[in-house]
């Protein structure tokens, strides 16, 4: 009955000879290549608890009064997008699980697209021929971390209110364009009622399709260049090793959607995230310090905290200093990165295509430049947290202000130079190994070769 | 018969007699019990010898820099909870257990409760108390009560998680260390008693959502997520093995 059905539908779209053909595809083994699937499963849990909640949401900042079981807000006045989260976290069943699970799979969707983009960059992946899926990866981060923002800055509490006014202060500090810029994503001057239902939007519409769009083209890219592999026996540029997707593929795939998937349900259902019923409606006199942005923009708040207050003027244009750690570093520091195939290219005079991973080892430089500009980006991070710290260690923020903004620059200058000297030892402990093992192999008269893999 | 008939007045006699050997022998003990020996302590005159210095004539606290030197003690209603603060000495404050006597502290604690405490410490709406906390006092200590670092001054506002009704209600008609006051011309006595509901609320929220983590917001909340992924990043190479150990 099922091969019936099935010839009928082959009899139509001729899907049995390429659907074969994909199945026979294979995929290297490397847990270090089911990174991005990381990114990609939580992905899903996002489409799948955002629509939930979106059934659940309004977008309008009409005001209401609040009437509900959470009698610490019986009575206040609020917008109906609070109204309505907080109808989601105390009336709808299930709700506040889906809520806090959304939110988690948030933070892990950029915490595993970091972690891949750094496998990337580490092992040397960017190299031609995969330069084009290198930008649509990092266009998906800048994607999902502008999701990020509107998510969160949508929900009409205090910490979002407060989120959506430095966001607002950042994009008014571009010299001479700024207001216009500010006027025109914003809708007017924060807050306004126009930019809570555009944000929304943004966040349910156009970035998810985006998202999903580049997603597929990414996998396309993969799927047509066929995926890396590091360097081994019987692994050359023109090879691929692994398992085929069907059947062992797949069901490591499928394997690695459920822990994901249980590893955001557990969050979600364990750890608080996000109380806005706590942080309450938001007021624009009420002002609310310890104010962070989610970790994945903390670096830029943490750049913002540490920048010292210096106005600079450009002819009769005043830059406030806001402009250069919140607006220029996080740009530049994106165009550095799409610009660092090209960089690559340049330092090693390597422009051809390559298929097999070099180790991290193999570039002193750039692995230490990798792991300099991670320290960096922790520093800030942790700085975007410093009164926090401050009130939880009982220090003064002014004095531990004064050790981050020495760190910023001692922190990665001392890992840059412990992982360059690391790498300059492990590469020369692998030549030696090397040579040793192609004596004994020519001793012995063969060769070693890969077990239970596939060479296509 | 002669001898056993006892004469008249015989009875008064024997009572009186009873009384001259009891109340010497007794009158000591019902003195010790009452006084300690001495006349009835004076309250005010105790709270102005050893407390006045620390918490001011009228209870109103003495502003230091100190955050809470000498608190504002004018909402403590209850006489147990002021003989105990005498006793055992919370925070800063000495214990005077040494010091005064019982009888001695049951006066001073009196004196307080019934002619300093002049905050009522009574009604109040929580929700109401949720806003003028965000208006009023969230701008330091922060939504949550939690705490927050004021970067002008390097202090940090403390976390009002372990403080009483009292303390938190003086500290608001007080203004301790850099806070500023709030005289009953800026919050009035029931807007006093909405927010100390709302604080006495957030000490113990209810926390639907699972643990609060100390309600530290997206700082701790990106330690945890980073947590999964380094979870899920295990995952990963424990597939890789084929899922075993």
């Amino acid at each position: 009955m099922i091969r019936r059905i099935g010839r009928w539908f082959d009899s139509r779209l001729h899907l049995a000879q390429p659907a074969r053909e994909a199945l026979n595809h294979v995929f290297p083994d490397h847990w270090s290549f089911m990174l991005g699937e990381i990114a990609l499963y939580s992905f899903v849990v996002l489409i799948i608890t955002g629509s939930f909640l979106a059934m659940f949401f309004n977008g309008s900042t009409a005001h209401l009064i609040y009437h509900g079981p959470y009698r610490a807000l019986d009575g206040v006045e609020m917008s109906a997008a609070y109204q309505s989260v907080l109808h989601l976290c105390f009336g709808v069943p299930a709700g506040l699980l889906i809520r806090q699970m959304h939110h988690w799979a948030a933070l892990i969707f950029i915490g595993a697209i970091v972690v891949h983009v750094a496998r990337i960059f580490f092992t040397g992946a960017f190299r031609r021929p995969r330069e084009i899926n290198w930008w649509i990866g990092l266009t998906l981060l800048v994607l999902a971390l502008s999701n990020g923002y509107f998510g969160y800055s949508i929900l009409g509490d205090l910490l979002s209110g407060a989120g959506m006014r430095i966001g607002y202060s950042m994009m008014l500090s571009i010299p001479i364009i700024g207001p216009w810029l500010a006027f025109l994503f914003f809708g007017g001057r924060v807050p306004v009622d126009v930019t809570i239902p555009r944000m929304y939007g943004l966040h349910i519409f156009v970035v998810p399709a985006a998202i999903s769009v580049l997603l597929a083209l990414h996998l396309g890219i993969i799927w047509r260049q066929k995926h890396t592999n590091y360097p081994g026996p019987g692994r050359t540029d023109h090879t691929i090793t692994g398992s085929r997707i069907w059947p062992t593929y797949t069901a490591k795939s499928i394997g690695l959607f459920f822990l994901v998937f249980a590893v955001i349900a557990a969050l979600g259902a364990l750890v608080q995230i996000d109380p806005v019923w706590i942080y309450g409606p938001y007021d624009p006199i009420a002002i609310l310090p310890g104010a962070q942005p989610d970790w994945y923009l903390a670096w830029v708040e943490g750049a913002m905290r540490l920048f010292p207050g210096v106005n600079i003027y450009l002819g009769p244009y005043l830059i406030p200093e806001v402009f250069f750690p919140g607006i220029l570093f996080p740009v530049l520091f994106f165009i550095v990165l799409y610009l660092y195939p090209f960089f690559d290219k340049f330092i090693t005079h390597d422009n051809q295509p390559h298929h097999v991973l070099r180790h991290p080892y193999e570039q002193p430089f750039q692995t230490a430049l990798g792991c300099a500009v991670f320290m960096f980006l922790f520093v800030l991070f942790v700085a975007a947290g410093d009164d926090v710290i401050a009130v939880a260690t009982g220090t003064s923020v002014v004095t531990i202000r004064l050790i981050l903004r020495i760190l910023v620059f001692v922190a990665p200058a001392v890992t840059g130079i412990i992982v360059y000297g690391l790498c300059i030892l492990s590469r020369h402990r692998h030549a030696r190994g090397l040579e040793r093992a192609l004596e004994s192999a020519s001793a012995e008269g063969r060769l070693i070769s890969g077990e239970n893999e596939v060479t296509q | 018969m002669f001898i056993s008939k006892r004469p008249a007045g015989w009875k008064t006699f024997r009572l009186a007699l009873c009384a001259l050997v009891l109340v010497p022998l007794v009158s000591p003990l019902a003195f010790c019990r009452q006084t300690g020996g001495s006349p009835s302590p004076n309250g005010a005159a105790i709270f102005n010898r050893r407390c006045a210095k620390c918490h001011g004539e009228q209870g109103q606290g003495i502003s230091a820099i100190v955050s809470i030197a000498g608190p504002n003690i004018q909402a403590v209603h209850n006489p147990g909870r002021a003989m105990m603060a005498v006793e055992t000495g919370p925070g800063h404050m000495p214990s005077f257990v040494n010091v005064l006597s019982v009888p001695e502290i049951r006066a001073v604690s009196y004196y307080v409760t019934q002619h300093l405490a002049v905050i009522p410490l009574q009604g109040g709406n929580l929700a109401e108390g949720g806003t003028l906390f965000r208006t009023h006092c969230a701008a330091c200590h922060r939504t949550a009560a939690r705490g927050g670092a004021l970067a002008f001054t390097g202090i940090n506002a403390p976390s009002l998680a372990n403080y009483s009704a009292p303390l938190v209600a003086g500290a608001i008609r007080w203004g301790p260390g850099p806070m500023p006051a709030f005289p009953p011309s800026v919050l009035s006595d029931e807007q006093l008693n909405s927010i100390v509901k709302y604080v006495t609320f957030v000490q113990h929220p209810p926390d639907p959502g699972g643990n609060s983590l100390g309600y530290c917001g997206p700082v701790a909340e990106g330690f945890a997520g980073w947590i999964g992924v380094l979870v899920l990043v295990i995952f990963t190479i424990w597939i890789e093995k084929g899922g075993r150990g």
